[in-house]
C-alpha cells in the first residue's frame, strides 16, 4: 500500500464534521434507492406470487386489460365451454374477483376478494388452496394490520366468514387479497355468469397450439402463458418505474452534492500540501489516488451503512406499516454499488483537476 | 530515469552545472527578470551558500535548479542530466531521486506523524510497508528524533520539525540538497544544530548542498559564498561596504566565491 490511503484517511479524519455530513449524504442516497427499489420489487412479487400460486398454464382475459385488478375483464360461460373443447385442454378454471369491504371488530377492512370455480379435477394440493363455504383465506398483511388471527370472524353484508388460512396471498398496498368459496362469492359478491379470467390447464406439448386456438375462437380475448400474464398483472406497479427512476436520480444528486463539497473543500484546504508532495516527487497519478481514496472511503462506508440500514428500515417499517412489503434483490444492491462507484469518480473529478493545477512553486512562497 | 538524454559523465565531480540560466516572469513592459544568465558549478560534497538582498532571485534560482520552475533560457544539469528540457514525468523522478528540498517553513504534512512524513517520501519512490517504515525510523533516530517518531508536527518544536524535514529530504538519498532559509524560523540552539546537520550531510555523506540563507553561522561551514543581486552573481570583493555584515563575535573573513 502506498502513501495514498494513509494520507487520504488522515485528511478525512481531520474534519470529522464534514466527513459525517458527506457520509450521511451517501448513506441516505443508498438507503433511499434501496428502500424504493425494494418496495417496488416487493409489491411486484406479490402479483407474481399470486398468479403463480393458481392452477392453470394459460390465462385468458378480455382484450385490453392493463392489470389484474384495476381494469375489468368479462368472459362468458360459452367461451369457457368453447375453450374446454379444444384438444389438449385439460380444464378451464374460472377466476372471479372484486373489491369488497369486510367488517372486522367494528372496523372496515378493504380487500380484493377472489373466488375460483374449478373447471376440472384438481390435485389435492390445488384443492387445499380453496376455502370451504363460510370460511375465508386472508393475506398476512391484512391479518397483521387488522389484528386478525385464524379462527376470527369477518362479516360481510350480515354473513360471517371464519378465517381459515393466513398467508402470502397478495398485497396491493391499498388493499390485500383474500379467497372465498365460489358459492359465497356468488351469494354475496357477484354473479358467476361472467368470469374475470380463465385459467386453462393444458398438456405441455400443446400450449402453443391451444393458445392460438383460444385467440381464434374467443373474440376480443387476450391469451397469455402464466409468465406473460405476470407481466400484465404487474403493469400498474411498473407504471411507477419512472417515478422510482426520478427518486434514484435525486438520491444520487443529493449524495453526490454532499460528497463533492466535502472532497472539494478538503482538497482546497490542503492545496499547499499537494504542492509539497509534488516537490517531494509525487506523480500526478499518486496525488489523484489520494483524492480518489478519500472519495472511495466515504462512498464505501456510506454504501455499507446504507445497505445495512435498508434491511433494518424495511424490517421495522413492515412492523409499523404491514403493507410495506419489500424485497431486496442482489441486483438492487449491485445498482446501489454502481451508484456509489459513480459518485466516487464524479465527486473526484473537480478536485483532481484542482490538484493538477497546484503549482509546486507556491510552496516556496510564504 | 527513462530518458533518452543520457547523463554526461564528468570526471571532475561536478554534480550541479548551471549554464546561462535565465528566468523572466510575465511579458512586455511588466516582465521581471528574476534570474539573469547565471552560471554555477558545484562539486560533490560541496556546500555553497547563496546570499543577497530580498528580491535578488535566490529562491527562484533554487526552484530552477530543483526542476520546480522551467527557465526562460539556459540549462541545468544534475549528475549530467539536462533537466531543463525534460518532460514533467521525468522531472518527477528528478525530484524523487536526485534533488530534495529543505524549507524555511518546514512544510510537513500536518495530519501525519514525524515518522509518516518521512515514510511518505519513500512511498512516493515506490518503497512501501515495513521497509519504508524501518528506513524512515532509522533516519529520524540518526537525527536525534527517537522519542518523537509518532508526534505530529503541531506537537514538535521548530528544531524538531526541521530535523524531520531534513530526514524526509534524505529519505531517497538524493545527490543534491537545496535548502531555502533552513534556520530562519529556529532559535539559536536549534539553528546551530541544523547547520551542523547540513555540514555533516555534505562532508560525511558526500552530498552536495546549496543553501540560501542570511544566517551567518552557515558562512562558517560553506565552502563558497556567492552574492546574488538583481538575478546575477556578483563579485563580493567588488561590492561596496560589507555586504555580508559580519556578526559582532565573528570575523566575516573573505567569502569563497
Amino acid at each position: 500500500m502506498g502513501a495514498e490511503v494513509p494520507i487520504a484517511r488522515r485528511n478525512l479524519l481531520a474534519d470529522k464534521a464534514k466527513l459525517f455530513v458527506a457520509l450521511g449524504g451517501v448513506t441516505l442516497a443508498i438507503l433511499l434507492i434501496l428502500v424504493v427499489q425494494s418496495l417496488y420489487e416487493g409489491v411486484r412479487r406479490e402479483y407474481a406470487s399470486f398468479v403463480g400460486s393458481l392452477p392453470g398454464d394459460v390465462w385468458v382475459s378480455q382484450r385490453g386489460i392493463t392489470g389484474l385488478t384495476f381494469s375489468n375483464s368479462f368472459l362468458t360461460e360459452r367461451a369457457a365451454a368453447d375453450i374446454a373443447s379444444i384438444p389438449g385442454v385439460r380444464a378451464v378454471h374460472r377466476l372471479y374477483g372484486r373489491l369488497a369491504s369486510f367488517e372486522v371488530d367494528g372496523d372496515e377492512a378493504r380487500m380484493y376478494v377472489w373466488a375460483m370455480v374449478p373447471g376440472g379435477t384438481l390435485t389435492p394440493e390445488e384443492r387445499s388452496t380453496l376455502p370451504e363455504p363460510g370460511t375465508i383465506f386472508i393475506d398476512r398483511v391484512l391479518a397483521k394490520e387488522a389484528g386478525v388471527s385464524r379462527g376470527d370472524v369477518l362479516k360481510y353484508d350480515g354473513s360471517e366468514f371464519t378465517v381459515a388460512e393466513i398467508g402470502p396471498i397478495g398485497n396491493l398496498l391499498s388493499a390485500q387479497f383474500a379467497f372465498v368459496n365460489p358459492e359465497d362469492y356468488s351469494r354475496l359478491l357477484g354473479n358467476l355468469g361472467a368470469a374475470n379470467f380463465f385459467l386453462v390447464s393444458v398438456s405441455p406439448e400443446a400450449i402453443e397450439g391451444v393458445m392460438e386456438e383460444i385467440a381464434r375462437r374467443v373474440d376480443g380475448s387476450s391469451v397469455y402463458t402464466t409468465d406473460q400474464f405476470v407481466r400484465v398483472a404487474e403493469q400498474p406497479v411498473r407504471d411507477f418505474l419512472p417515478i422510482i427512476r426520478v427518486i434514484t436520480v435525486i438520491s444520487f444528486i443529493v449524495g453526490l452534492a454532499l460528497l463533492s463539497s466535502t472532497i472539494y473543500s478538503a482538497t482546497i484546504e490542503r492545496a499547499r500540501e499537494y504542492g509539497i508532495m509534488k516537490v517531494m516527487g509525487a506523480s500526478p497519478l499518486q496525488l489523484y489516488r489520494i483524492v480518489l481514496s478519500q472519495s472511495a472511503t466515504i462512498t464505501l462506508l456510506g454504501f455499507s451503512a446504507g445497505v445495512g440500514l435498508a434491511f433494518l428500515f424495511n424490517r421495522l417499517a413492515a412492523d409499523v406499516v404491514p403493507e410495506f412489503v419489500t424485497y431486496i434483490r442482489w441486483q438492487d444492491v449491485a445498482l446501489a454499488l454502481g451508484v456509489a462507484t459513480l459518485m466516487t469518480f464524479v465527486a473526484s473529478y473537480l478536485p483532481t483537476n484542482r490538484v493538477a493545477r497546484v503549482d509546486p512553486a507556491s510552496v516556496f512562497r510564504a | 530515469m527513462a530518458s533518452q538524454r543520457k547523463g554526461t559523465d564528468r570526471n571532475d565531480g561536478v554534480v550541479l552545472d548551471v549554464q546561462g540560466l535565465t528566468k523572466v516572469f510575465g511579458s512586455g513592459p511588466a516582465s521581471v527578470m528574476a534570474v539573469d544568465g547565471v552560471h554555477l558549478a558545484v562539486r560533490r560534497g560541496e556546500i555553497v551558500l547563496i546570499v543577497g538582498p530580498s528580491g535578488a532571485g535566490k529562491t527562484t534560482l533554487l526552484t530552477l535548479i530543483g526542476g520546480i520552475l522551467r527557465p526562460t533560457s539556459g540549462s541545468v544539469r544534475l549528475n549530467g542530466y539536462d533537466i531543463t528540457s525534460m518532460k514533467e514525468s521525468d522531472l518527477t523522478l528528478v525530484r524523487r531521486h536526485l534533488v530534495a528540498f529543505v524549507f524555511q517553513t518546514f512544510n510537513l504534512l500536518e495530519s501525519l506523524s514525524a515518522l509518516e512524513n518521512v515514510e511518505v517520501a519513500l512511498n512516493f519512490a515506490g518503497v512501501n510497508g515495513r521497509e519504508a517504515r524501518q528506513r524512515a525510523a532509522r533516519l529520524l533516530v540518526d537525527l536525534g528524533m527517537k522519542d518523537r517518531l509518532h508526534f505530529k508536527p503541531h506537537a514538535l518544536s521548530g528544531g524538531e520539525k526541521q530535523r524531520v524535514s531534513i530526514a524526509r529530504a534524505l529519505a531517497n538519498e538524493p545527490q543534491l540538497i537545496l535548502a531555502d532559509e533552513p534556520t530562519a524560523n529556529l532559535d539559536s540552539k536549534h539553528g546551530h544544530d541544523v547547520v551542523v546537520l547540513l555540514r555533516d550531510i555534505a562532508k560525511k555523506q558526500g552530498r552536495t548542498v546549496v543553501i540560501v540563507s542570511h544566517d551567518h553561522r552557515i558562512r562558517q561551514v560553506a565552502d563558497r559564498i556567492l552574492w546574488l543581486e538583481d538575478g546575477r552573481f556578483k563579485d563580493i570583493d567588488k561590492l561596496g561596504g560589507d555586504p555580508l555584515g559580519a556578526s559582532p563575535s565573528q570575523d566575516a573573513g573573505p567569502a569563497g566565491v
